[in-house]
């Protein structure tokens, strides 16, 4: 045994110490309430969709004479197909749910607030390309939905002034919806996003790891000690969140499989026809404006809280102790929830 | 400290030769900030290279697939009269003479692919207006956008010419699978199933038969 341990020992030269060091961070003691978990369950819903996409990859066939029938056979034939197809979706939902909520949490309790400013543009990065994901892999199953979405989306990006007809051609792979769309799509879905979030993932850890967490003290916070371990006492609470969450993820998959939809027909859009849930919003804002002014807009706010810190900075330096950001939040948050239930309940 | 391999050796063992490291600039730190520059450079524009041709690579450069395709003779459409067109690919196109004449200008070919974010329209006879159901977008007869976000957008036109009394469209020829599918069994009914506005002296659907006599 001391063998073994002197052959790593000599090949990996970090001391008992440093890794308790590394891998010991202190963690603050607002910590142990569970809303404060957010972060780490996108990160955990991440690692269930790459092994859940893994297995997903070994049968679906991007293409529209392969691609539907695929899905449909992953999902009525393979042995557990619907299960891993369902726990996918689940967890995809669940992810931009998480994602969304942890950056809400962080943007209320200021704790993008210098030094954390390039952190919470990563986050913003990670929350980007969560929702580019869940968009491309409802495109991957070649519904009705799939086909439609994919064709909305490349005349977003055709408003877009100077450069629309590029970014276009670019991601349909031709002027319009073709058979080499769906391996366009495929590839952003499957290797682009995923290797863009694993490298933002790192960046966003080695950041909290560089600044330490943001420490919030709550009244009834009496403790003397500010922080308690990582090793074993906050690891303990992600793996009971791991495993609430395989709980939930697997009840649904039972309770609500993912299903399939129509086949995708070029030639007829369905009567009533909504994006995921996620995209109400913007759905609903294209309805509003002419598409150059909806799509502009969009990005701008979009490019407006990436910046949001160095904003807020500004506006604190010029009146200290602000809580401008507040009302900006509030007012956001309560536009996109009024924006997406008025989606939600009506047909057109 | 005579370093042993495989050790990290003391900074004190390192020979320092970065340019600049010496507090006057020599000709040796100008010549080693010169190189540095060229290699630089030289990676950029290898990388550089290696970027445009993946754009390159990415950026579609075949056109979509088009031709000429007879639609009708010019005298079986009476003046303010309208015909259902099916292109090879699928799609519906509602052909209609303007005017009196028998050149291409008395003709115009609608396309039904809303021009806001490309659903497709449909005509609803009851209000005489082609609606697209994506984002509320609202058409008049004449395909022009009245209502909705495509208001002052028109639907596209598509080029039509006339020779030897023969009116022709050009149209995309490539077809995705489902759209085979739907043309084959618009075929077997004998008729399009999409709704375009009613029409005066409507002949007989155009059906890929059709297509291959013309």
């Amino acid at each position: 045994m001391s063998r073994l341990r002197d052959f790593f020992s000599e090949r990996v030269p970090v001391s008992p110490e440093t890794m308790r060091e590394l891998t010991n961070e202190p963690v603050p003691n607002h910590l142990k309430r569970w809303w404060f978990a957010l972060g780490g369950t996108p990160a955990y819903l991440f690692i269930i969709m790459i092994v859940t996409g893994i297995l997903l990859a070994c049968y679906y066939q991007p293409g529209p004479t392969t691609a539907y029938q695929s899905v449909r056979y992953i999902t009525e034939e393979v042995a557990f197909g619907w299960y891993i197809r369902s726990l996918h979706k689940w967890s995809a939902t669940f992810m931009v749910a998480g994602v969304i909520l942890h950056q809400l949490r962080v943007f209320f309790t200021g704790a993008y607030r210098r030094p954390r400013e390039l952190n919470w543009m990563i986050g913003m990065g990670l929350l980007v390309s969560t929702l580019v994901g869940g968009f491309t892999g409802y495109s991957l199953v070649y519904e009705q939905l799939s086909f439609w979405g994919a064709t909305v989306a490349s005349n977003i990006a055709d408003s877009v002034p100077v450069l629309g007809g590029f970014l276009k051609r670019m991601l349909l792979a031709g002027e319009s919806y073709n058979q080499h769309t769906l391996s366009r799509f495929f590839v952003i879905h499957a290797a682009l996003m995923p290797t863009l979030m694993v490298l933002l993932l790192v960046l966003h850890i080695a950041m909290v790891r560089m600044h330490g967490v943001t420490e919030f003290r709550f009244p009834d916070d009496t403790s003397e000690k500010r922080y308690f371990n990582f090793v074993p006492d906050h690891l303990y609470s992600e793996i009971i969140v791991g495993l609430l969450l395989m709980i939930v993820l697997s009840t649904l998959a039972v309770a609500l499989p993912a299903e399939m939809g129509p086949m995708a027909d070029p030639l007829t859009t369905p009567e009533v026809i909504k994006p995921e849930w996620y995209f109400y919003v913007s759905f609903r804002w294209l309805k509003l404006f002419p598409a150059t002014v909806a799509v502009l807009s969009m990005g701008f706010i979009v490019f407006l809280f990436f910046l949001w810190p160095l904003i807020d900075g500004l506006i604190r330096r010029r009146w200290p102790g602000s809580e401008a950001s507040m009302y900006v939040g509030a007012v956001t948050v309560l536009t996109i929830i009024a924006l997406t239930v008025w989606e939600a309940v009506v047909a057109h | 400290m005579a370093g042993k391999i495989g050790s990290e050796p003391d900074r004190e063992d390192r020979d320092d030769k970065t340019p600049g490291s010496s507090a006057e600039p020599s000709r040796r730190d100008a010549l080693g900030m010169a190189l540095n520059t060229g290699v630089a450079l030289s990676l950029g524009a290898s990388y550089g290279v290696l970027g445009g041709y993946a754009v390159t690579y990415l950026y579609p450069t075949q056109r979509q697939q088009k031709a000429w395709l007879f639609v009708s003779q010019v005298s079986a459409i009476a003046s303010g009269g309208q015909l259902k067109f099916q292109a090879p690919s699928g799609a519906a196109i509602a052909v209609a003479r303007i005017a009196e004449g028998s050149s291409a200008e008395s003709f115009i070919a609608l396309s039904s692919t809303c021009p806001h974010m490309g659903c497709q329209v449909y005509w609803e006879s009851a209000k005489q207006r082609f609606f697209c159901p994506c984002h509320n977008g609202v058409f008049n007869a004449h395909g022009e956008g009245i209502e909705g976000p495509p208001k002052g957008q028109n639907l596209a036109h598509y080029p039509v010419k006339v020779e030897n009394g023969l009116l022709f469209i050009e149209v995309p020829t490539e077809s995705l699978p489902t759209e085979r599918k739907r043309m084959a069994s618009a075929a077997s009914c004998g008729c399009d199933k999409r709704k375009l506005p009613v029409l005066q002296n409507e002949p007989q659907c155009q059906t890929e038969d059709d297509h291959e006599q013309a």
